[in-house]
């Protein structure tokens, strides 16, 4: 192939090419068009249009050109076929469509039969020789000088020679004036018959046609490029006859007729010369496929995306595109541009993609050195002994991200802290569940290359993720794709390895990962072969000499799953692996597009006026549904779901308290399952509980596998002191968190089933546990002391009000599941009765602890005392600290946090959240006003509470602005707190201040009661709710305040706005104003 | 969270070896005046030339142009603590002589004790060490004779070093130095990360900060400690292999430096120095010189900014 011999100009990435075919790009019409086709399809990929023009019909061209391109790849070719009396496309499938055909008029046909005659009767009359004629051609008729077969179908080549021939043969015979008479002479007999024809010769005939190629490049620019706002001067005109010939205008000059600023270019021999203005580079085919293989470079090195492989090649049509496409609304969009080291981490969280099983954090494919990848498989959970305190703690494996693999190019292996990244891009497109990247890099030795990267977990098939990148490089090198198992844990023993599967099993705690996989690559519409390698270096790998620009797609197939102990159905991955390789990566897209859909359909928050806000809770929304996992009632959602390692997986309160809410009122199946989780960690709370000497049931507060208690028992400070940590026995208000959240999904599904099945259970046993641990003092009061309630900056407290409210609450709904099941479903009763061992006295005894759980409110400012001892703390003031960027405990020292009347998170404040209508208006509100100052929000939890009860008041703009501080949490990241994940409770709490706070929502005995509360930059809001099977979408506007709702599905349901009650009914609406001079709302008849 | 509190235990376990011999990794130069603080340097420079697997260089500046012997006398040296060391002797300004023999493109350390036979009153760092930092881009490594010579060994092997941070990323590359050395040196390093009142705290992307919501501290300190490990391993181009660790301190940048020093037994602090001991400059290394119990390694920052 040649190369460098572009001039300056050539090196322009034009974005339209129009080329002549016979004797520009190929030789003869019996070439083989194949590495033409490979060309042409790369340029095609980058979007450059490509105009190819001949006389000949487009059969011709489509056998030997267009059927090698992909279809999709077609999109931006046409082929102006029959000397300039067709146009043909393609549509999106790659279909051929006519786009112009100049049909003549049985008038012009007969003019033309009889200008060609008299041609072919006077030459013949002159000299005797054969003259031939071609009728059956659209639109013109072909009078052929030397139908002879040695020149039936000359090649261009041989235009000199063809030329001496004709000559020799008429002025021979005594038609001296050659190939110029028979043109002038074909001219005039035109001329005399009236018909405006275009005459034309390419040596061997003497064409009399109604059009020619000028006329459909000229189509070409009125119809594509001004359309298309492609100026002249980037038009690339090809052809090799732009020259005279014996005198006549070359047959390739009309190209440039309509078109005087592009570019012309001849490859032909040109004997007599090019015309000014066309720039002669000879060479014929070869040099023309030169021209392109430079302009790929050119297009490569100007544009910032990746062409697109023709998706044919992988057997579907726009998958490909449309999975490694960023979507355009930004409301759905995370991006971040650029490559930090130091952010590395927090860009794998935020942009991890995970489905309740598998997570994969967001990091590159070809890690760097600040890459922290991973991927996490839930529940697959082993002993680390690294913690401190010398104790193994069960923590979540991180697992090797088997989507990473090495790219050689040019056999240097690609090293991204190496040379120069021109620009990267990754994306997550949070309604559909995939994250996207695309970068530009060049190594040190200039070898630049273009990566789009696409990844998704799916969501239907939560075994499975699936990852395709599209490869290409700008220079034409060989490239090696390797993807090569990374070493295990330490924590993971290998215990089978075939080409179809590994398996692994845990050292101790006998789980076992079964893993399989499939990748492919494919290079210009075929697949690649891979070689395989055993032993040490065990993996596969692709090579293929790249083209320049040409891209190749590497796809993979992952399957993985954990195994219990005794789960005896091993193997399963390899027929999960095949069956979505039988389906196809397009119909795995699909499915997980479609499963995305459908939970945005039932739980997508929208927020006009406020794209902030709106893009908050959408990324809160997409790792919520990503973290959960409906199928699997053994696993809970850790701390940082499945996005990084933080938290050793480990689950707290968090999942119940700020996490559960969202799943009860938008995915009930998943809330369900999580509490299973609970439940069969019962008899591991049982045995905390007989641990520390009380009975029924404490959880952990720190919680893995079994329910054991795994919280780490000491931590290293920053300044290097050993701390016990002492919330492992003593923060136990994770029992009655555990408890409501069980109440709560009763009271919003009436799951029967689940409350006999272990619901009940939940309730009854932290209720005995409640009773065991208060203590009835000589006061007349049950005291519950040496207790940690959420805010950990007071420890070892007495009567801690959350603590003993919560614990209240949970002995009440004991005593109210114990008369339920009594009165509805006795047998049930009687046997859970027996099995639990509980009697009437106890029952009783629970009535008694829950009428005289200590708890202090003052009776003048109605301020309920956090923890007996509270008030009488030093007041701190906080204002005076700020700015600060540390936490408080951290600037002023532990002990003088703990002497202070500042909080790490209000436990008052939490209070009002979860037990809203135990209160009155008056004490709520001053409640609030008294703690909202003193809380320092050290937690990550404290600014959606804040956010939620803020907006429960009214005071929206408090809400406002928790709930931005609540989002930058993760999505600012100006703490570097994000870097191993991100936080599910803060997010849960997100939806909770839209869906619970800004609505109002709250249980009335008819049913569902608002109190909209819309913050002001929101001109809308629009949640759905689900409640008993029924799905209700609320919408609250502003200015004027209007509510409604709509009952899309389910039984009548009766909702409450202030005084206004409805009884709504499926497919109906109820629509509310706000009155502003009545102060009131009003149903809305307009 | 409760407050018991136990003794710090052994930040790490023993360190994983030394430099193959043989293998020559340029050189460590110490300069010596004859006093007997000055000497103090000179098993430490040893210590640390066996460590790097580099040659010992003894540099000795007399005023005039003297016979070796009788300079190296001037020395007071056993012929043991010469042993395996090359000498020069120049004459001459021993500035200059320094910076001459320090020019040499395989010097790795450059070993001065903060004052040699003269003791300038208010003057930490006397004026040879002061000229010779402020005139070279070479690492310098400053013993404070008070430091050593009260202690009852002298460290056989550099297995601690403490680099104090200010957070920002522009400090992570003047680091490049230290980490590699400690790298070298299969020494630990303890990152110090000092939040000082009042002190404004770097807010450029990739920073290092302390964590504002810490809702576990059994969970987020660890991994606080990890990640700002690892942004400074990343950002300053240094070997992963290093084995690292970021601690936090609060108040007085110069005291907490010191506290962390002699609470960890340090063998070396490592600080950045961006000005030439101007008047009111340096106030940190100032005091860290007064005070300091273990060599300071003292890189120069390319930034002219203060400190």
């Amino acid at each position: 192939m040649l190369t460098g011999v572009m001039s300056p100009s050539l090196q322009h990435p034009f974005r339209a090419i129009i080329f002549d075919w016979d004797g520009t790009a190929v030789a003869s019409r019996r070439d083989d068009a194949t590495a033409l086709a490979r060309l042409a399809e790369a340029l095609l990929n980058q979007n450059v249009w490509l105009i190819l023009v001949t006389g000949t019909h487009f059969g011709n061209i489509d056998r030997q050109f267009c059927s090698l391109i992909p279809p999709p790849a077609r999109h931006h070719l046409m082929v102006c076929a029959n000397r300039g009396s067709e146009v043909f496309g393609f549509n999106a499938s790659g279909d051929v469509e006519t786009r112009f055909r100049r049909v003549a008029t049985s008038q012009e046909d007969a003019a033309m039969n009889a200008i060609a005659e008299e041609v072919r009767g006077t030459i013949q009359a002159q000299t005797g020789l054969a003259i031939g004629i071609a009728y059956d051609r659209l639109n013109r008729r072909k009078i052929d000088l030397i139908p002879e077969p040695a020149w039936a179908d000359p090649p261009k080549a041989r235009i000199a020679e063809l030329l001496q021939a004709v000559e020799a043969r008429l002025r021979g015979a005594g038609f001296s004036g050659g190939i110029a008479e028979a043109i002038a002479l074909t001219k005039r007999s035109a001329s005399e018959h009236g018909l405006p024809v275009r005459v034309t010769s390419d040596v061997k005939h003497i064409e009399v046609g109604l059009t020619d190629n000028g006329d459909t490049v000229d189509w070409v620019r009125r119809e594509i490029l001004q359309p298309e706002g492609i100026a002249p001067a980037d038009v690339l005109i090809a052809g090799d006859e732009f020259g005279p010939i014996d005198g006549f205008v070359g047959s390739d000059d009309r190209l440039r007729d309509s078109l005087d600023k592009a570019l012309v270019v001849s490859v032909g021999a040109e004997p007599d010369g090019v015309p000014p203005g066309v720039l002669h580079l000879g060479g014929g085919p070869p040099q023309f496929r030169a021209l392109l293989q430079d302009q790929i470079s050119a297009q490569f090195a100007s544009t910032n995306r990746l062409p697109h492989i023709a998706d044919s090649a992988m057997g579907h049509n726009g998958w490909t595109m449309a999975a490694l496409t960023p979507p355009t609304d930004t409301l759905w969009r995370l991006d971040v541009e650029g490559y930090s080291a130091a952010l590395e981490h927090s860009v794998e969280s935020r942009f991890a993609t995970a489905n309740g099983a598998l997570g994969i954090r967001g990091a590159l494919a070809q890690p760097t050195t600040a890459s922290r990848p991973a991927m996490f498989v839930a529940g697959l959970f082993e002993n680390d002994d690294s913690q401190p305190g010398g104790r193994p703690l069960p923590a979540l494996i991180p697992l090797p991200d088997p989507g990473r693999f090495r790219l050689l190019v040019g056999g240097q292996e690609l090293n991204l802290e190496q040379g120069t990244i021109h620009s990267m891009h990754r994306w997550l497109d949070m309604r559909r569940g995939i994250f996207g990247m695309e970068w530009h890099h060049s190594d040190p030795e200039g070898r630049s290359v273009r990566m789009q990267l696409a990844r998704f977990t799916p969501l239907q098939q939560r075994a499975l993720y699936t990852q395709i990148a599209q490869i290409a490089v700008a220079q034409p090198t060989s490239v090696q794709v390797t993807a090569q198992p990374e070493p295990v844990p330490a924590a993971l023993r290998l215990v089978e390895q075939t080409p179809r599967r590994t398996v692994w099993e845990t050292t101790t705690s006998a789980k076992r990962l079964e893993q399989a996989s499939t990748s492919s690559l494919c290079v210009a519409n075929r697949m690649w072969p891979k070689i395989e390698s055993e032993g040490a270096d065990s993996g596969q790998s692709w090579t293929w000499q790249a083209l320049a620009g040409e891209p190749a797609t590497f796809s993979q197939i992952i399957a993985a799953e954990r195994l219990q102990p005794r789960d005896d159905a091993g193997g399963r991955v390899v027929a999960v692996v095949n069956r979505a390789r039988a389906r196809g990566m397009a119909q795995l897209l699909a499915a997980h597009e479609r499963a995305w859909a459908d939970r945005w359909a039932v739980s997508d928050v929208e927020i006009e006026g406020d794209d902030e806000a709106q893009r908050a809770l959408r990324f809160a929304l997409y790792h919520l549904i990503s973290a959960a996992n409906p199928d699997d009632d053994h696993i809970s959602i850790g701390a940082r779901g499945l996005t990084g390692e933080a938290y050793l997986g480990h689950v707290f309160w968090d999942t119940e308290v700020f996490m559960l809410p969202f799943y009860i009122f938008t995915w009930p199946a998943a809330a369900r399952t999580l509490l299973m989780y609970r439940y069969h960690t019962l008899p591991a709370a049982r045995a905390k509980a007989a641990r520390l000497g009380y009975r029924g049931a404490l959880f952990a507060w720190e919680s893995a596998d079994t329910g054991e208690e795994t919280t780490p028992p000491f931590v290293r400070m920053p300044d290097g002191w050993i701390v016990q940590v002492r919330s492992g026995t003593e923060e136990q208000h994770i029992s009655a968190d555990i408890a409501y959240a069980v109440w709560q999904y009763w009271q919003a599904t009436g799951d029967i089933r689940f409350l006999l099945d272990a619901g009940a259970e939940i309730i009854l046993e932290t209720a005995r546990f409640w009773s065991s641990r208060a203590v009835l003092e000589g006061d007349g009061h049950y005291h519950i002391r040496q207790i940690i309630g959420p805010d950990e900056y007071h420890t070892e407290v007495d009567d801690n009000a959350f603590t003993n409210e919560m614990a209240r609450f949970n002995l009440t709904r004991g005593l109210e599941v114990a008369a339920t099941l009594g009165a509805k479903w006795p047998e049930r009763w009687s046997g859970l009765r027996r099995r639990l061992s509980i009697t009437p006295d106890e029952l009783s005894a629970w009535q008694e602890v829950a009428e005289k759980l200590a708890v202090h409110i003052d009776p003048e400012t109605q301020v309920i005392e956090q923890f007996a001892g509270f008030s009488a703390l030093q007041s701190l003031d906080l204002a005076a600290l700020s700015p600060r960027d540390v936490p408080v405990d951290v600037l002023i020292g532990a002990e003088r946090t703990a002497q202070s009347k500042v909080l790490k998170q209000a436990d008052v404040v939490m209070l009002m959240a979860l037990l809203w209508d135990r209160y009155t208006p008056a004490l709520r509100a001053a409640n609030f006003r008294y703690y909202e100052p003193l809380s320092a929000h050290g937690s990550s939890l404290s600014p959606p509470v804040h956010a939620l009860v803020a907006a429960r008041l009214g005071d929206t703009a408090l809400a406002d602005r928790y709930l931005h501080q609540t989002a930058a949490i993760d999505l600012d990241d100006t703490m570097g707190n994000a870097a191993l994940g991100v936080h599910l409770g803060a997010l849960g709490g997100l939806w909770q201040t839209a869906a619970l706070g800004v609505t109002g929502l709250s249980l009335c005995p008819e049913g569902l009661r608002f109190d909209p509360h819309i913050p002001e930059a929101w001109s809308a809001l629009r949640v759905p709710i689900q409640w008993h099977g029924r799905l209700l979408r609320l919408a609250i506007q502003q200015a004027p305040l209007r509510f409604s709702a709509t009952l899309e599905r389910g039984r009548p349901l009766t909702l409450c706005l202030a005084d206004l009650r409805f009884r709504l009914r499926s497919g109906q609406s109820w629509r509310c104003r706000w009155n502003e001079s009545t102060q009131g709302w009003e149903e809305d008849d307009s | 969270m409760n407050t018991t509190r136990q003794p710090p235990p052994t930040i790490y376990g023993t360190s994983q070896g030394m430099t193959p011999r043989g293998t020559s990794q340029g050189s460590v130069l110490v300069a010596l005046d004859g006093s007997p603080a000055a000497n103090v340097a000179l098993p430490i420079a040893r210590v640390f030339a066996r460590q790097l697997g580099a040659r010992l260089e003894i540099l000795h500046v007399t005023p005039e142009p003297m016979e070796k012997d009788a300079a190296l006398s001037l020395l007071h040296l056993a012929p043991k603590e010469l042993k395996g060391a090359q000498v020069h002797i120049l004459s001459g300004s021993p500035v200059e002589g320094i910076l001459k023999v320090a020019r040499a493109p395989d010097t790795q350390l450059i070993v001065l004790t903060t004052h040699g036979r003269i003791v300038e009153p208010g003057h930490r760092l006397g004026r040879v060490a002061a000229t010779v930092v402020a005139n070279t881009d070479a690492p310098v490594l400053l013993v404070r004779p008070e430091a050593i010579v009260g202690r009852e060994h002298i460290p056989t092997r550099i297995e601690h070093m403490l680099v104090p941070l200010d957070g920002s990323p522009v400090t992570f590359g003047a680091l490049r130095p230290a980490i590699n050395l400690a790298s070298r040196l299969h020494a630990a390093v303890d990152l110090l990360y000092v939040v000082s009142p009042g002190q404004s705290v770097p807010v450029e992307p990739g920073s290092i900060r302390t964590p504002y919501y810490v809702d576990q501290p059994q969970h987020e300190w660890p991994e606080w400690s990890r990640e700002a490990t690892m942004r400074l391993i990343a950002q300053a181009g240094c070997p992963s292999e290093v084995r690292a660790r970021a601690f936090l301190g609060f108040g007085d940048i110069g005291t907490e430096v010191i506290g962390f020093a002699k609470r960890y037994k340090e063998d070396i602090v490592v600080l950045v120095r961006r000005s030439h001991f101007e008047a009111g400059r340096a106030r940190v290394l100032r005091r860290v010189l007064k005070h300091t119990p273990c060599p300071i390694f003292l890189l120069a920052a390319r930034s002219s900014s203060a400190t």
